[in-house]
């Protein structure tokens, strides 16, 4: 880096010293010339200058780079240099006196000559500096097109500059004009016209910027002309001419002639961007106004945050003093944000609004307007902004609608990412209802060389209510429940916790079917929610003496199956739950059973009967009575397993409405 | 097809300040919450005489059952009921399971079901007179 630096200034320093001795060389020609006009001088002194030229713009390019991508200051420079251009011109006219001598205008005594070296010396280094500044706008926003063209135009220059004498010699040989001057000017002319057509950097200005490329591409329109008149200039153009025709030409003939073109192209073009300003800066302002809204989007997790940043982008583009937003996140949930003085007004003036559509009120030296928040037909809540000293045109209004619709997608989104968030949670709980549900369920069943008992339980999709238990009694005695908690989801989850509860404590009590049901009727009624109430089957099972009594409690009817013959218990009871003990005892009559050998007891839930089809039918008690025959003579373990795979076969893979499904089955084998 | 049926849909009508809801489709855990929110709605604005028609109802869960639960104190405390028609013969035998028949007044249309209420009220009227 530090050596990189040393570098620059060294080379710099070497620009200088060879500028230097290229002046001084030139300041010995010219006074030889002065004594001795042969024109082999010339031709050294042209080489020498075009090589000065060059180490002179090369001196310039660090000063001339500040330029670059700045073209509103490169043309407040040109049209500045150019300026004291003209005056040192104007100062030197009347320093430099020159004399004819053989149709060449030489100065007139030495001194003259060393003014002449001065003058030139400086006008070079200034036509270095503008032409260098020149470049940069010239380039400014163009590709290797511009740089093709730009040497097309030096080159013809060149070509013109080194063949005007063999032309001139030629048309004389041959008594007709070979190339006439003026039809190279004019080439000339039309190569910097089509050089200067397209300048893309006026476009993207601002008001202010254009005006002020207006006022100095003009003043450089002008200064140029200027510069080309002999009233100007007059001596000191001789005196140029006479340190270096070749410069003199491309002072006079290039330099001007494209400078001007450019300058008044300029001045053109930025008359006719100026009526289309305002769009273009709206255009950017649109899109700065996207690269905020992108901002929006990051802080859709913050809603405080976001209508903030709302509110300020909203400000921003509509050029309001104060801005108000409303955002209705649920039914309590209002989140109420304002900038700016006259928050409080908007307030009042939004308050009891219920707006469909966009609304502006006017006052004395202002605007208001108020634009609901739509997004899917559905108003989320109320943008209201302030101007003063001003009112809301049409684009403003416009663009403060679509980004009112901006909001209310967004706030749209936000609560959408909430809901699934809160849907995440609600899963990760049902989740965890699942596991205690399944820890509810007994691990073991009795085992008894009296007796066969399997039960199989298929969870429902989510989170069912059926539940099944049993408890062994000191005399050996079993008690056992199969129960369907109405209602799904967490809530069954937890009344199944409390319905183990009851049955664990109960059944320990009230061993007899009709006093276990009041008892358990009583626990439940008026004490949990009005709408949730259980169905049950509640049996006590005496293995000493091979016999069960059956209490239903608007349950689905157990199957017994005893040798071919197949039947639905249907002792009568209401559901628990429904109704006061005092009248659910009128209607419980249990059955008792004596069992024999081989008889089978089949508890189930409603997912056995209501299983369903493609077509839409049920699985049903008959179908149920029928497949249960079938299958009688198997032992309970795999009885349980069959209805289970026969009720899936049935729903022929139809998974989406699966209820739970329990089945409990009891075989007497004594 | 399938979709269809598992939708669900109440068709309220009125008749001598008696709400007729006439219960379509699937009435489960998740439809129940939806007749739920119309029973509020419906006792909130004063209604507290109800006849629920289930004929073309085909399905009906325990929290369907539920729903009835939970408004019939409510209607029954501002002498009103609910009272129910046109049991399908599925829906009949749930009732019957459920217990339910002992709950609720289920009557074959729902002229008759009106007719019950208008019986009371005369009652109640004729009480008023003497």
């Amino acid at each position: 880096m530090k050596g990189e630096n040393s570098e620059t200034k060294f080379l710099g320093l070497g620009q200088i010293l060879f500028a230097s001795f290229l002046v001084f060389v030139l300041l010995a020609v010219t006074l030889i010339k002065k004594v001795w006009p042969w024109a082999p001088f010339d031709f050294i002194s042209e080489i020498l200058l075009v090589a000065l030229l060059i180490t002179f713009m090369l001196i310039v390019q660090p000063f001339a780079k500040k330029f670059e991508g700045n073209p509103v200051e490169a043309l407040k420079f040109i049209s500045a240099f150019l300026f004291s251009l003209i005056l040192i011109s104007f100062v030197f006219k009347n320093l430099i006196n020159v004399t004819r001598q053989n149709n060449i205008v030489v100065p007139s005594r030495y001194s003259d000559v060393v003014m002449t070296n001065l003058f030139s010396v400086i006008y070079i280094f200034l036509v270095a500096v503008i032409f260098s500044i020149f470049m940069k706008v010239l380039f400014l926003g163009r590709g290797r097109e511009v740089k093709v063209k730009f040497i097309l135009t030096l080159a013809f220059f060149a070509f013109y500059q080194s063949f005007t004498d063999l032309f001139e010699s030629l048309g004389k040989m041959l008594r007709v004009v070979v190339f006439e001057p003026g039809i190279a000017m004019i080439i000339q002319f039309f190569l910097f016209m089509w050089i200067s057509i397209r300048i893309p950097w006026v476009i993207s200005l601002r008001k202010r910027e254009k005006y002020l490329v207006l006022l100095f591409s003009s003043l450089t329109f002008i200064f140029v002309i200027f510069h080309g008149s002999p009233l100007i200039t007059g001596g000191g153009a001789e005196a140029l001419r006479f340190y270096s025709p070749l410069f003199f030409s491309f002072a006079h003939y290039y330099f001007d002639t494209f400078v001007g073109v450019y300058s008044f192209f300029v001045f053109i073009s930025t008359i006719f961007h100026l009526p289309t300003t305002e769009i273009y800066e709206r255009k950017v302002a649109e899109l700065s106004t996207l690269q905020n809204i992108g901002k929006l989007v990051a802080q859709m997790l913050d809603i405080r945050e976001f209508s903030e940043t709302a509110l300020k982008i909203a400000m921003e583009m509509t050029n309001s003093k104060s801005a108000l937003i409303e955002i209705k996140l649920a039914e309590n949930e209002i989140i109420c944000n304002g900038i700016g003085t006259d928050t409080e007004k908007l307030k009042e003036i939004t308050a009891d609004k219920n707006l469909d559509e966009h609304l502006v009120v006017s006052f004395e030296d202002g605007d208001i307007l108020i634009a609901p928040l739509i997004a899917h037909g559905k108003t989320s809540g109320y943008l209201s902004l302030m101007k003063k000293e001003g009112r809301f045109d049409a684009d403003t209004l416009n663009l403060a609608l679509a980004f009112a619709d901006q909001i209310a997608i967004g706030v749209e989104n936000y609560k959408l990412v909430m809901e699934s968030i809160e849907k995440e949670r609600l899963l990760r709980e049902f989740e965890l209802a699942r596991q205690i549900q399944k820890k509810l369920l007994p691990a073991v069943l009795p085992k008894s060389n009296k007796f066969e008992m399997s039960a199989l339980s298929s969870p429902a999709f989510e989170v069912g209510g059926d539940y099944y238990d049993f408890v062994i009694h000191s005399d050996g005695n079993l008690s056992f429940i199969v129960a369907d908690v109405s209602g799904k989801g967490v809530s069954a989850a937890f009344y199944m916790a409390e319905i183990k509860g009851i049955f664990q404590s109960i059944s320990k009590i009230y061993k007899n079917p009709t006093e276990f049901l009041l008892a358990f009727n009583d626990a439940v009624y008026g004490h949990v929610d009005k709408k949730f109430f259980i169905t049950l089957i509640y049996a006590y099972f005496d293995v000493k003496n091979g016999s069960i009594q059956i209490a239903r409690a608007g349950h689905l009817p157990p199957i017994f199956v005893r040798g071919k013959k197949v039947e639905f218990l249907k002792p009568p009871g209401p559901g628990i739950g429904l109704m006061e003990t005092k009248m659910f005892e009128r209607y419980i009559k249990p059955v008792k059973l004596k069992l024999e050998k081989d008889d089978l007891l089949i508890f189930y839930s409603d997912g056995v009967i209501e299983a369903m089809n493609k077509s839409w039918e049920e699985f049903g008690y008959n179908r149920f009575a029928d497949f249960v025959l079938k299958i009688s003579k198997e032992e309970t373990e795999k009885i349980t397993r069959l209805i289970f795979e026969e009720i899936e076969k049935y729903r022929e893979g139809e998974q989406t409405f699966a209820d739970d499904l329990t089945i409990l089955a009891i075989k007497w084998k004594k | 097809m399938r979709k269809r049926e598992k939708n669900f849909d109440v068709l309220v009508s009125d008749k001598n300040s008696i709400k007729i809801l006439k219960l379509k489709g699937y009435l489960d855990a998740y439809t129940s919450l939806q007749l739920e929110q119309m029973f509020r709605d419906l006792i909130n604005s004063g209604n507290f005489k109800f006849v629920v028609n289930m004929k073309d109802l085909s399905y009906i869960s325990s929290a369907g059952f539920g729903v009835f639960m939970a408004f019939v104190d409510e209607t029954r405390k501002n002498k009103g009921d609910i009272k129910f028609s046109c049991l399908s013969e599925k829906i009949d035998e749930i009732f019957d399971l459920l217990g339910f028949k002992h709950i609720f007044e289920v009557y074959k249309s729902d002229e008759e079901a009106i007719k019950s209420f208008e019986k009371v009220r005369s009652r109640d009227a004729k009480k008023r007179r003497k």
